[in-house]
């Protein structure tokens, strides 16, 4: 009698483990189906609500000016500093670079959407038939290199004052960048996840300076928020006495924790921008900017 | 009589100045450790340890962390204070604070020298 | 020479029964002894040491880069080893190429915790 208690009790016990682990498959068969645009609405959400307990008196649209929404004593510097922007040199040569045709007669009016006028919010996107992002920058060299010229560095320089033009004529445009298919987000979780990772040797993550002591000193340094990092791009930067992009940035900051920068545009870096995009939407684009 | 006292006084005076140096042979050896340690925990390129605390005397200071006061009440084990300079992920995973040992950035005897900088202040 | 070797052995039996056993020992003895120079003085140890310590230290350390987690400072330790030993300055070399090792370690470390736990870092 007790042994038959004992086998049916098993028998329930199996048939339960049963029952769970199909469920539990079942949830990972959603996992992998994902509701991944959910998913990045409510990374989003949960992202621009981080910075506003941590931030509670600024405004959502002041993140676009990187440390200056946070620190109020190197704004009025800043802000001074804006009343003759640095880096309008680089936005008249942007200008004139742009409009210049290639050598096959063509400009890049002919690669861009509506000219190439107010663009910038739309980048990065992903290019599903390639299956990667695609960032302003990457574009403006796709569109050289089809039209057989030789593309650009990517830090400074040429692209940088191109790039510069091109967000120019995108200012007041909200930062709109969608992420439309699994292969894109699968693009954004990299992303994401270079992001929230330590590396170099000070083992730190973007997150540990950007979110965790974000507004706190570094030294002499104030660490900006990581919310709106990408819409003041490229920037005039007083350290560099000149133009950089957000590539340039990305190095210089892996440097400094002395994590070996990787190259510019390649899918690292250009699955960060992304992400950070992403998390960025809504804000508007002020680019270009200047920076201590 | 007088070379007696001569003998007294040789001994007294080789009494005194082996305890003399007993005294000051470990004093000094732990001054020069608390002041190459003060040079570690201020240098840039080793310590750094300004960049993200306060310490008295030092300039341009960060804010990221506690300041470094009352490192002997904070810390009544020396061993632990080591640790936490050697690699903080042993108490917390996901510490900001760099594993200055563990990633080659201070050498054992550099991680003694901090510490007995620290337990100055 | 066998007068020599029974001399010095005090071992005349032994040679006049096989002195090819005795000169062995002598062989044998030789060897001891030059070797226990040669490695207690440390630095020639030092320097047949540092290159599988620099190999391995490499090798890691390329492995910690395709993952993307090189360090700024690895590679110039290995290259700093590299001319120590080049300049003969072996204890140096030994030292530096255990730092490149322990740091290219550490790194491959770091990117395999990432692959794993990076969720844990954020702060949300």
């Amino acid at each position: 009698m007790g042994l038959v208690r004992h086998k049916i009790k098993t028998g329930i016990m199996l048939l339960g483990l049963f029952v769970f682990s199909c469920m539990a498959s079942a949830d990972a068969g959603a996992e992998s189906g994902v509701d991944f645009k959910a998913m990045v609405q409510q990374d989003i959400r949960d992202f621009q609500a981080y910075f506003k307990k941590r931030f509670s008196s600024v405004e959502f649209s002041e993140y676009k000016n990187g440390v200056y929404a946070i620190d109020t004593a190197s704004r009025e510097q800043w802000l001074e500093m804006e009343d003759f922007p640095p880096y309008e040199f680089a936005v008249d040569e942007g200008e004139e670079l742009f409009t210049a045709p290639f050598t096959n007669g063509k400009t890049y009016t002919d690669c861009f959407a509506n000219g190439g006028e107010g663009v910038r919010q739309n980048y990065p996107n992903f290019d599903s038939k390639k299956g990667e992002v695609i960032t302003l920058e990457l574009a403006i060299n796709n569109c050289r290199q089809a039209n057989g010229e030789k593309p650009l560095a990517y830090k400074k320089g040429p692209l940088a004052a191109l790039s510069a033009y091109m967000a120019s004529t995108s200012a007041g445009k909200t930062f709109a960048v969608a992420v439309p298919n699994e292969a894109a987000f699968q693009a954004y979780k990299d992303g994401k996840k270079f992001f929230y990772a330590k590396r170099g040797q000070l083992n730190f993550s973007c997150a540990d300076c950007h979110m965790r002591v974000a507004g706190q000193k570094l030294r002499a340094d104030i660490t900006s928020p990581a919310l709106g990092h990408p819409t003041g791009f490229p920037v005039y930067r007083s350290k560099w006495e000149e133009m950089g992009t957000l590539h340039r940035r990305y190095a210089g900051c892996n440097k400094n924790i002395r994590a070996k920068p990787l190259p510019a545009q390649g899918r690292a870096y250009r699955n960060l921008e992304y992400f950070q995009s992403v998390m960025s939407n809504g804000l508007e684009i002020n680019g270009p900017s200047s920076r201590k | 009589m007088r070379l007696l006292q001569n003998k007294v006084i040789k001994k007294v005076t080789l009494f005194i100045g082996l305890l003399a140096s007993a005294v000051v042979a470990p004093c000094w050896a732990e001054s020069t450790g608390v002041e190459k340690g003060k040079a570690l925990t201020f240098d840039r390129k080793k310590g750094n340890c300004l960049s993200c605390h306060v310490i008295a005397g030092g300039t341009l200071m960060g804010t990221t962390a506690p300041p470094l006061i009352q490192m002997q009440a904070r810390f009544p084990d020396k061993e632990k204070l080591y640790d936490q300079i050697w690699d903080a992920r042993k108490r917390n995973p996901n510490t900001i604070m760099p594993p200055f040992g563990s990633h080659g950035m201070l050498s054992n005897e550099e991680v003694d020298a901090v510490v007995e900088y620290l337990y100055t202040l | 020479m066998a007068h020599l070797r029974g001399n010095k052995f005090n071992m005349p039996v032994m040679a006049k029964v096989s002195g090819e056993k005795a000169m062995n020992k002598c062989r044998l003895l030789f060897f001891m002894v030059l070797s226990i120079t040669l490695f207690s003085s440390g630095s020639l140890y030092a320097g047949a040491a540092v290159e599988p310590i620099l190999e391995d230290a490499r090798t890691t350390l390329n492995k910690a880069a395709a993952k993307g987690f090189e360090w700024t400072t690895t590679r110039k330790l290995i290259e700093g080893a590299e001319i120590a030993l080049a300049a003969g300055e072996k204890d140096k070399s030994l030292k530096l190429a255990k730092a490149a090792l322990n740091e290219a370690e550490k790194s491959l470390t770091q990117a395999n915790y990432a692959e794993a736990h990076w969720r844990a870092g954020i702060p949300l």
